[in-house]
């Protein structure tokens, strides 16, 4: 692939957004998308609508898959195969699958990651009949409200934990995680607790960072644990900065405890960092306690050296996860 | 009524071999299997590994699991289905352990080494060599084992039978077979058949299959659960020398695969059904005690999923004829080591059917389709059309692979994804199954909402 272009793997928000910057200061970018239309999961998403628009004018070469084989780096596509040098992964989250979560059980029909139930969707097909929505998160509650507008008969949010969004009354929230399901063709239970869900499709809607080629950077849901587009945008503009830098003197960062901080390499002229945590709460940036509010904060540098970023003690036990549960911030 | 030579009951890897083996010489084979797709029972639920050590030693399951695994190379090259040689190391990962090694090295050595397969002890420096993951004192290598691409091996098997006339009636099930004279009447649920000669490798129900043919056996279904993380933590199959003390399994072990993954068992699960695929918390926690002492995790876990071995009252394979006729062939209790003996169980049936009256023609060579798209893009193949249309990024599988899939005989999702690989990577199918559902219809020629991931009432949309 030419020399000197960025290659933006993936068309969603993170990956226009970034193509955006990019090119607002004189980069040359390319964007290539796996699936035949751009937006990736944020379409399910209405008030980003706007900005997905204004965003639509940026080229992008649909249906061309970006795949690792045999350690190198490739973009396949009907017209042929090229290899991709200096990319920027934009594919967004990883939902995590069923036994990562802890749920056993069957193995019947009827139980989908976040995209193929949207994927699905976009396509005028229905996933099932009463629909559980695993997680409680803006992406869940905006998918498990589509699907009721398109028909589906009942729709659960079943929340692992206490969320930072509220559902709205057509959704019944049940709290708990899922241990089993059962089924012997289609699903037909999920067991939350001890309570029994009769449902005929799940829906996974947890988010987990993700980067499948290496060696090259990431922006977006691919690099934090967020459920809010505006900081998805807002990785976008701190790459693109982060990017553009002339020095690539990198500062320090010692971080302390399960907190996610965007960029991974902070170049010097950066003046703003990103810094996420799931549940929320409180963190300290050199010394200041910061509020996480819905998850995540933008927090300005003012020009320090190096930063040291931690949890406010008392939500470190918290914070220990155990094999084969779900973390803590689910 | 149809006519046949050889009627073959089940369609696993059992009845495929033999059904290739027999159309191989000319023989008019009909192959008769419950499911909707091939392999779709016991043969879908293991770990894909070519066993050397079976005990008890004298069975005929050991036996049959050591000439199994010698034909195994010439059998992947007929069919192009990958295949890799590597050891089995039994590890001693305590004193106590420690102490046990000599005399079990002794015994597998003479027991072994005689039949071809080199067994050594490495020490503890040599093992943190060549498996750095792995703790432990010493450990026996046993060389000879192997792992298959067990999903391709039965695909390639289907195709290659088909190509020379194998009649394959899937969806239908035997409802009773019955030695007349000359002839075995076969009546299904889709129509009867008759044939000069039957098999039954009906698995998980080769005895209710067998009492239709007056020999009273049981077969229990015994559960065994594997999970599988996104990472290679091994490059040989590697357990723990406790673990051959133990009955009725030979204790499973942490199992490279062939396509970067590794699986942790088959566990032993107590109790007994001939349906219930479940995985139970017990189950995890069984494997996670006895494997995760022994190697350091890396990757993710992405799936636990259990198999069921067909297990015979006697605990060994029971190759048999009818009482009532020579021209029915029973096989029962082909579980565990079924996938290493089946070579070997298909030339052992050949052999009892032509003493039967059965004749052989001639063999005739077989030729299949080529690479798959990922092949290609390792290879460094240009690559464009629908080859180039990824609709599974992390396996590479592309829309050309789903349609080699189902011109192969896929049905079902079940059907693509074991034949491609499709969904089976890291991200466990979020980025294709959407498009895999649409472009499967479309090749199909059904409504989306006709499609079922395997069986009867695993619809995937509404």
């Amino acid at each position: 692939m030419d020399g000197g272009v960025k290659v933006v793997v993936g068309a969603g928000l993170s990956g226009l957004s970034l193509a955006r910057e990019l090119l607002d200061r004189g980069f040359q970018v390319r964007v290539l998308e796996l699936r035949r239309r751009v937006g990736g999961i944020s379409i399910v998403d209405s008030s980003v609508r706007g900005l997905l628009d204004k965003l639509s004018d940026t080229p992008v070469e649909l249906e061309k898959a970006v795949v690792r084989v045999g350690g190198r780096t490739l973009a396949v596509s009907r017209s042929g195969v090229e290899e991709v040098v200096d990319g920027v992964t934009a594919t967004g989250p990883r939902v995590p699958s069923p036994a990562e979560l802890g749920i056993l059980g069957d193995r019947p029909s009827g139980i989908y990651p976040f995209h193929v139930a949207l994927d699905l969707l976009v396509e005028g097909l229905r996933i099932g009949r009463r629909v559980a929505v695993y997680g409680l998160n803006r992406y869940s509650v905006l998918l498990a409200r589509k699907l009721l507008e398109e028909g589906v008969r009942e729709a659960y949010i079943v929340a692992p934990r206490r969320g930072l969004v509220e559902a709205p009354g057509d959704i019944k929230v049940v709290e708990g995680r899922i241990r089993r399901v059962k089924g012997s063709g289609r699903l037909e239970e999920v067991l939350v607790g001890d309570t029994v869900l009769e449902v005929d499709a799940l829906v996974i809607a947890l988010f987990r960072t993700w980067n499948p080629f290496p060696g090259f950077e990431e922006v977006g849901h691919a690099a934090v644990e967020v459920y809010d587009p505006q900081a998805v945008v807002e990785t976008a503009r701190l790459l693109a900065e982060n990017i553009s830098c002339e020095s690539s003197e990198a500062l320090k960062v010692k971080v302390e405890g399960e907190v996610q901080v965007f960029p991974r390499v902070v170049r010097r002229c950066l003046k703003k960092i990103l810094v996420a945590r799931p549940g929320g709460g409180r963190v300290i940036v050199n010394g200041v306690s910061v509020d996480l509010g819905a998850g995540y904060a933008v927090v300005d540098l003012g020009g320090a050296s190096s930063i040291e970023i931690s949890v406010e003690p008392d939500l470190l036990p918290a914070l220990k996860g155990e094999a084969f549960s779900c973390r803590g911030d689910d | 009524m149809s006519n046949y030579d050889v009627v073959v009951v089940g369609a696993g890897v059992v009845g495929l071999l033999v059904a290739y083996e027999l159309s191989k010489h000319g023989v008019a084979v009909a192959v008769v299997d419950e499911s909707l797709e091939p392999g779709f029972g016991v043969s879908k639920g293991h770990a894909g590994v070519i066993h050397v050590i079976q005990p008890p030693f004298t069975s005929l399951k050991s036996v049959l699991a050591i000439y199994g695994n010698k034909l195994y190379d010439r059998l992947a090259r007929e069919l192009g289905v990958k295949l890799k040689r590597l050891k089995a190391l039994i590890v001693a990962s305590s004193i106590r352990q420690l102490a046990l090694l000599p005399p079990v090295y002794v015994i597998l050595k003479l027991l072994y080494e005689t039949r071809g397969f080199k067994v050594n002890v490495i020490g503890g420096r040599r093992l943190r060599e060549i498996e750095p993951n792995v703790r432990g004192y010493a450990a026996i290598a046993v060389d000879g084992y192997a792992i298959v691409d067990s999903f391709n091996l039965v695909y390639k098997l289907f195709e290659a039978c088909k190509s020379m006339g194998v009649s394959f009636h899937l969806g239908t099930r035997v409802t009773s077979l019955k030695a007349v004279g000359e002839l075995v009447n076969v009546e299904t649920t889709r129509g009867d058949l008759r044939a000069s000669y039957a098999v039954n490798a009906a698995g998980l129900n080769s005895d209710i299959v067998a009492s239709q043919t007056g020999l009273r056996v049981t077969v229990s279904g015994r559960r065994g659960v594997m999970l599988v993380f996104d990472k290679l933590q091994v490059s040989n199959i590697v357990t723990t020398l406790s673990l051959l003390e133990r009955r009725g399994t030979k204790g499973g072990g942490v199992i490279p695969t062939l396509w970067g993954n590794t699986i942790w068992g088959p566990s032993l699960a107590s109790g007994s059904s001939k349906s219930d695929r479940g995985v139970y918390p017990e189950d995890v926690l069984a494997l996670l005690e006895k494997f995760g002492k022994l190697v350091k995790v890396k990757g993710r876990l992405i799936k636990a999923y259990a198999g069921l071995r067909p297990t015979s009252g006697t605990g060994d394979f029971i190759i048999a004829y009818s009482p009532a006729s020579s021209r029915i062939v029973n096989l029962i209790g082909i579980e565990s080591p079924g996938l290493t003996a089946a070579p070997a169980i298909a030339l052992m049936v050949l052999h009892m059917l032509r003493r039967a009256g059965l004749k052989l023609g001639s063999r005739r060579p077989v030729s299949l389709e080529g690479l798959s798209t990922r092949d290609k893009l390792v290879l460094g193949f240009n690559i464009g059309g629908d080859e180039g249309v990824i609709v599974c990024p992390c396996m590479g599988v592309s829309l050309a692979d789903i349609a080699a899939a189902v011109r192969g005989g896929a049905r079902t999702l079940d059907g693509v994804m074991f034949r491609t690989r499709l969904a089976m990577g890291s991200c466990q199918g979020q980025h294709c199954l959407g498009r895999a559902v649409i472009e499967l219809s479309r090749l199909l020629g059904v409504e989306p909402k006709s499609l079922v991931k395997s069986g009867e009432g695993s619809w995937m949309v509404e």
